[in-house]
């Protein structure tokens, strides 16, 4: 019984965060056997749920069909100088040499499993190596970002939450340009879901609402993906910096569809992972 | 032969439903652990052969669900122990003593999980809010599930088994 302690305590020193390549066989088998029903399983409960939506909410659907029909002829008009300034902006920055801060594919995947004892935050999506996904590829929704690949196997990958005590993000307040750290708070779920941006500098004007979105100097995440906004703002234990909390974009309780960003690894930024993990 | 491929078919069943099902209709996101529940059943009937099961049920998790391979794979290993050490001097049919195992089994799983998380993570959680809001719901939860779990291990479990090694 003790060897058999001792072989599970080594195993678990040794793995960690899944950084061993010698498990992925071992991985690949299992989830190959079990994503096929984990797909079937969850892709049934979602047609169910979005059945008794519209079920409960036929009135609202119509007017809102109403309301969005008049809207996309708004849009049209929209749409045209959007892609105008669009065509400028590549230009121009074709005249400067920039790269552009959004380069990759985005591919869609579903959620279909759950880390379920609330120890950790992680999800498996039905996106894997067949799909060309790696680890460290962000993760995201339309809502915002969601997290990065923690681990991909052939057929199924697990993305780790923003919400995961390991998981740290370089951002920058939108509107005043100042950077931080954002990572969770264990043991302060009731404040913004503990998720605080520390290291932000004392004379700082931040202020709550403002939005907060991914500086892409960590090198995992591109720049500009919104992360969430500031609910309120405090001094760090020392009194020497700001931090704020901050409540996420994405609801990540009701996370089903997700996109992975495949970026191209010849546009990766050097000295990458120091600040997003 | 059909014994263990009914056990696995279990076992399958309620890894998928913990990971795919459970957490997408869990009211209040409190949901029962349906594989530490498998795990308290098995080794309830089977005494101290349900800790090597323990074990390949904690693995499995630990790769379904992207963990750190081990973690839960010791948590299983020293709830199955607890309980097939302690089993061999309890009536095995009688419902209401693995019920009632699943709050002390629920309370040694969930700390030695919090343990070894703080090891790896460098993080202290409050105990004491931990017990009242996480790990105690969630006892309460695995009661619910080992009332369904329990007679469908003992009806899968072969007859001559039951009633070895019993003192």
């Amino acid at each position: 019984m003790v060897a058999v302690f001792l072989l599970l305590l080594t195993l678990l020193n040794w793995t960690k965060y899944k950084d061993q390549p010698v498990l992925e066989p071992v991985e690949s088998f299992v989830q190959g056997i079990f994503s096929p029903v984990q797909n079937f399983l969850t892709s049934g409960i979602s047609e169910v749920k979005d059945w008794f939506k519209f079920i409960a909410s036929y009135k609202e659907i119509i007017s809102e069909n109403k309301r969005l029909t008049a809207e996309v002829s708004e849009q049209g008009s929209l749409m045209t100088d959007y892609l105008e300034l669009k065509l400028e902006n590549q230009r121009l920055r074709e005249m400067l040499d920039f790269q552009s801060s959004s380069e990759g594919e985005l591919l869609p995947a579903s959620v279909i499993a759950r880390e379920s004892s609330q120890w950790f935050s992680i999800v498996t999506i039905n996106r894997g190596q067949k799909d060309g996904l790696e680890a460290e590829m962000p993760v995201i929704t339309s809502a915002g970002l969601v997290g990065r690949i923690l681990d991909a196997n052939i057929y199924t990958a697990q993305v780790m939450l923003l919400t995961d005590p390991l998981s740290k993000v370089s951002v920058i307040i939108q509107r005043t340009r100042d950077h931080g750290i954002l990572g969770i708070v264990e043991g302060s779920r009731d404040e913004a879901g503990g998720m605080r941006a520390t290291n932000i500098l004392p004379d700082s004007d931040v202020l709550p609402d403002d939005a907060v979105i991914t500086s892409g100097m960590g090198g995992i995440y591109p720049k500009g993906l919104i992360v969430g906004k500031v609910i309120s703002i405090e001094e760090d234990q020392f009194g020497l910096l700001k931090a704020a909390w901050v409540e996420p974009a994405v609801d990540f309780s009701r996370l089903e569809e997700v996109m992975v960003i495949i970026q191209k690894s010849e546009g990766e930024e050097e000295g990458s992972g120091e600040d997003d993990k | 032969m059909i014994f263990a491929v009914g056990l696995f078919g279990l076992v399958f069943i309620l890894a998928t439903f913990q990971g795919s099902l459970l957490p997408f209709i869990s009211p209040w996101g409190i949901q029962p652990d349906l594989l530490l529940v498998f795990v308290l059943a098995y080794s309830f009937i089977h005494n101290e052969r349900g800790t090597g099961v323990s074990i390949g049920i904690g693995l499995l998790q630990d790769i379904l669900y992207g963990t750190p391979a081990g973690l839960f794979a010791i948590a299983k290993f020293a709830s199955g122990l607890f309980v097939g050490t302690i089993s061999r001097y309890f009536n095995r049919e009688v419902l209401l003593i693995p019920l009632g195992l699943c709050l002390p089994v629920t309370i040694i799983h969930e700390l030695v999980v919090v343990f070894f998380r703080g090891l790896l993570l460098s993080s202290n959680l409050p105990i004491g809010n931990l017990l009242i809001y996480v790990i105690l719901p969630r006892a309460l939860v695995n009661m619910i599930a080992m009332a369904v779990v329990f007679p469908l291990v003992m009806r899968l479990s072969p007859k001559e088994r039951l009633f070895s090694s019993q003192k």
